[in-house]
């Protein structure tokens, strides 16, 4: 039986900064710029999809507790199908955490002004990443695990701060925007939103408690309800104060109207943690691509593999995508067809063929039965 | 020469110099009989009884006869094997053979000079016990056995060190401890392959599971008190003989955080001091690093009222803050360093012109600014709210100047995560370094986050793996 890495705490945490990392910085000023102040309820409805994900896959880690993603895969497609989905995956990943590279960028360039060479501190961001997919998941549940209390409660004084000062009338009219701006936002945007076949990693290497998909589903909404709050506060913030347009990436700057010069902006400080969820993510997804390379390639030399990853993911985030205009250009591009492919159709098609085989499996041991009751 | 000679000069023959051991022979009965023994580490006394017994009294025939008849000492021994009467013999021990009697007898006759038990230097406390370990193993276990009088206190010897032949002695309970642990460490202990364990701290490398890391996964401590404590949380002991450290595992990084005067407060004020502690390790390691990267990236997260105060005091500063802070920090080091290793005398006079003449000197004369040196001074005296880690903290203190001043908190949190994971993936002998925190171990939450009162221990802690987890009903 495989080795269980981490348990349902773990894991529903993991859930909890997946559901929120990628969706507090960019992608509401991206749908912002489409949907205007009716932004929030397109989020809603993509963490309405995400939520079905979840579903999805949660049912297939119940379905087969033990078996992994690439044992699901090759006994359904065969090694050299299944070898060749996980080559696109690694590829689709790496892109992915190219762009969570550009969201730490943005942040601490745009928003915390620092005023650092970029092509230089991707290195030290990479090494991180390398270093941390040399280590197990158990390590990366424990990470999770002790900067959660953290990034909760830096995400509630935040909330505490905004409250009293934006007025969420601004909100209204509801519903002010066409059925095709709402389409658009949610087809556009898919890689912003779209987050969890990145679960598939943890498959067979859960320790599942009773409660399992419960708290799972716990840990998704209490993120995606943050989620919302805050999209709701950029949102409602809009009407008052056009230049969001050129500075929405930054809800940060948002509590400087609400707490002044006075304290100075603290705010900042807080919101730097927030963050940390977006490494997270990169750091889950660099372990994930050098684990689909180890298995595309049969070897388990992770150091190494982990070094060749790193070197790739840091030509393609600083040579290949040169500016944000490249990324994002790609990414609302060619990249929503493989988004698509890998977020939403594999979950369907694993439990698809994972529900298949375990009928399969039922019958064959009805008929392994009745055999032995002839005999 | 006879055969009895031969014997030994056998032994005698391994020595450098045959001066070394004090050699006694004596007639018992018809029979010649001989003493050797190590002058500078046996008791004179007791060698004179010996040969008073052997050569007045003894009637017997045979080695037997003498160790049940003649010579009243507790611990008498009979052995055979050459390597063991030699190591018996450089432990302080007396080795007794007689004409045509085989093997050798040996005596626990050792006397050597020790310190008396005091209250250690590293581990002050103001409330309970006081006692510290010292340099002899023997007192230290009985230290321990004082403590734990039960059947269950299961103490185990080693000879370490091919030259020093040093005894290590590990302690352990054995109806609370996981067998499986024992045996490893055992293990460990028995494939250790050195000249000599000059201290416990020698063992700890050879030891951890990462010996290059720079967090111990080791305990040390100088107070039976603590170790007891440990051990019945199903810790194992291991107590160096010429060493007052004692080593315990496994350890968990939260242990450094707690203080044996925890146990003897009310339970509020030890849990008021855990959070100090905290918060004090906090402004340790990132106060110089934070401020660093307010003053160079970040001016705008300063309140405005503070920032002008700042920029006023940084008015006309030849160094950058980063450079000013290392300066600072450097400063500091170096003081530290001469006041530990400074005679007495004047230890405390330098200290004052170090820290307050130098320091005063540096700012009035432009060289450094007041609030550099007011963060350093605050951050380094938090350093010392956890002694044990003084050297880790410091280390990273300068880490996280140097991440703070070359990409603002970018390069803080980068610093910070970097170590994070490390100290998470960290595990000491099979248990998580950062439990209970990570992973998250609820229960035993009331005896790291928190200091919850005895009566809510009614559980071993469940980071620690042992066999018997009630501690009480």
């Amino acid at each position: 039986m495989m080795q269980k890495l981490i348990n349902t705490k773990q894991f529903t945490i993991l859930v909890f900064i997946l559901t929120m990392a990628l969706k507090l910085f960019m992608f509401p000023t991206l749908i912002l710029k489409i949907a205007g102040h009716d932004g929030y309820l397109v989020i809603a409805i993509a963490l309405l999809i995400e939520f079905i994900i979840l579903l999805m896959i949660l049912y297939i880690f119940r379905l087969f507790p033990d078996l992994t993603f690439y044992e699901i895969l090759e006994q359904t497609l065969g090694r050299i199908t299944a070898k060749a989905l996980v080559a696109v995956f690694a590829f689709y990943q790496i892109i992915k955490i190219s762009l969570a590279i550009n969201e730490i960028k943005l942040f601490f360039t745009i928003s915390a002004t620092v005023n650092i060479s970029w092509p230089i501190s991707v290195i030290p961001l990479v090494f991180l990443f390398a270093f941390c997919a040399v280590k197990t998941l158990r390590s990366i549940g424990r990470f999770s695990e002790f900067l959660c209390p953290y990034i909760l409660i830096s995400m509630i004084v935040l909330m505490v701060m905004f409250v009293g000062n934006i007025d969420f009338e601004n909100l209204l009219p509801f519903l002010n925007i066409s059925p095709k701006k709402f389409f658009t936002g949610i087809y556009h945007f898919p890689i912003w939103y779209a987050d969890f076949s990145l679960l598939f990693i943890f498959m067979g290497k859960i320790k599942q408690s009773k409660f399992f998909v419960g708290w799972s589903l716990i840990g998704f909404a209490v993120s995606s309800l943050l989620v919302v709050f805050f999209s709701c506060i950029l949102f409602s913030s809009y009407t008052n104060i056009p230049e969001l347009l050129d500075f929405g990436h930054n809800i940060s700057n948002l509590s400087l109207f609400s707490t002044s010069h006075t304290y100075g902006r603290f705010d900042l400080l807080i919101f730097t943690i927030w963050i940390i969820t977006v490494f997270i993510e990169a750091i889950l997804l660099f372990y994930m691509v050098t684990r689909n390379i180890a298995y595309i390639f049969e070897k388990e030399n992770y150091p190494i593999i982990s070094a060749i990853a790193a070197v790739i993911l840091y030509i393609v985030s600083v040579f290949v995508f040169k500016s944000d205009q490249v990324l994002y250009t790609f990414a609302t591009g060619i990249m929503v067809y493989f988004t698509m492919f890998f977020e939403f159709i594999l979950p369907v098609f694993v439990l698809l063929s994972a529900s298949i085989k375990k009928l399969w499996e039922k019958r064959k041991q009805k008929e392994e039965m009745k055999a032995e009751d002839e005999a | 020469m006879s055969k009895f000679e031969n014997k030994v000069n056998s032994i005698l023959d391994v020595f450098a110099t045959k001066e070394r051991m004090g050699k006694r022979e004596f007639k018992s009965g018809t029979r010649n009989g001989v003493l050797l023994f190590d002058p500078d580490m046996s008791d004179s006394e007791a060698i004179r009884e010996i040969l008073f017994a052997v050569e007045h009294k003894c009637t017997a025939k045979d080695l037997d006869d003498v160790k049940k008849s003649t010579v009243y000492n507790g611990e008498i021994t009979k052995e055979t094997e050459k390597t063991k009467i030699i190591e018996s013999l450089l432990s302080g021990d007396a080795a007794l053979a007689i004409e045509g009697s085989k093997g050798w007898l040996i005596i626990n006759v050792r006397k050597y000079e020790k310190r008396s038990v005091m209250e250690p230097p590293t581990e002050a406390v103001t409330k309970g016990p006081r006692e510290g370990f010292i340099e002899d193993l023997k007192t230290n276990l009985s230290l321990i056995e004082r403590r734990l009088r039960t059947p269950a206190l299961a103490i185990e010897k080693f000879i370490v060190g091919k030259v020093s032949n040093t005894t290590v002695a590990m302690l352990y309970i054995s109806t609370i401890v996981q067998p499986e642990l024992v045996e490893k460490i055992r293990k460990k202990i028995n494939t250790i392959n050195i000249d000599s364990l000059v201290d416990s701290h020698y063992l700890q490398p050879l030891l951890e599971p990462h010996p290059l890391s720079l967090f111990h996964q080791t305990g040390v401590t100088e107070k039976p008190d603590i170790v007891v404590a440990k051990m019945l949380e199903g810790r194992i002991v291991l107590l160096v003989d010429g060493s007052p450290m004692a080593i315990t595992i496994p350890f968990l990084f939260i242990e450094d955080f707690q203080n044996s005067q925890d146990y003897y407060e009310r339970h509020s004020f030890s849990t008021f001091l855990r959070f100090i502690r905290y918060i004090s390790i906090i402004i340790a390691v990132l106060l110089p690093g934070l401020y660093v990267a307010l003053q160079v990236f970040h001016y705008d997260v300063i309140p405005l009222r503070f920032l002008v105060t700042l920029m006023d005091a940084i008015k006309g500063i030849p160094l950058s803050p980063v450079p000013e802070i290392l300066f600072v920090i450097l400063l500091f080091e170096i003081i530290r360093e001469a006041s530990v290793r400074m005679p007495r005398a004047v230890g405390m006079a330098m200290s004052i012109v170090g820290g307050l003449v130098l320091g005063e000197t540096a700012v009035n004369a432009g060289v450094i600014s007041s609030p550099s040196v007011m963060f350093v001074a605050l951050s380094s005296i938090a350093l010392y709210a956890v002694p044990n880690d003084v050297g880790i903290f410091s280390i990273l203190r300068v880490v996280f100047v140097f991440a703070g001043g070359l990409a603002g908190l970018f390069g803080l949190l980068y610093a910070t995560m970097f170590v994070l994971f490390y100290i998470v993936s960290l595990d000491s002998f099979g248990t998580p370094f950062m439990a209970p925190f990570a992973p998250l171990v609820f229960d035993d939450l009331k005896d790291a986050l928190v200091k919850r009162p005895l009566l809510d221990m009614k559980k071993r802690p469940k980071s620690i793996s042992n066999i018997n987890e009630t501690r009480q009903k």
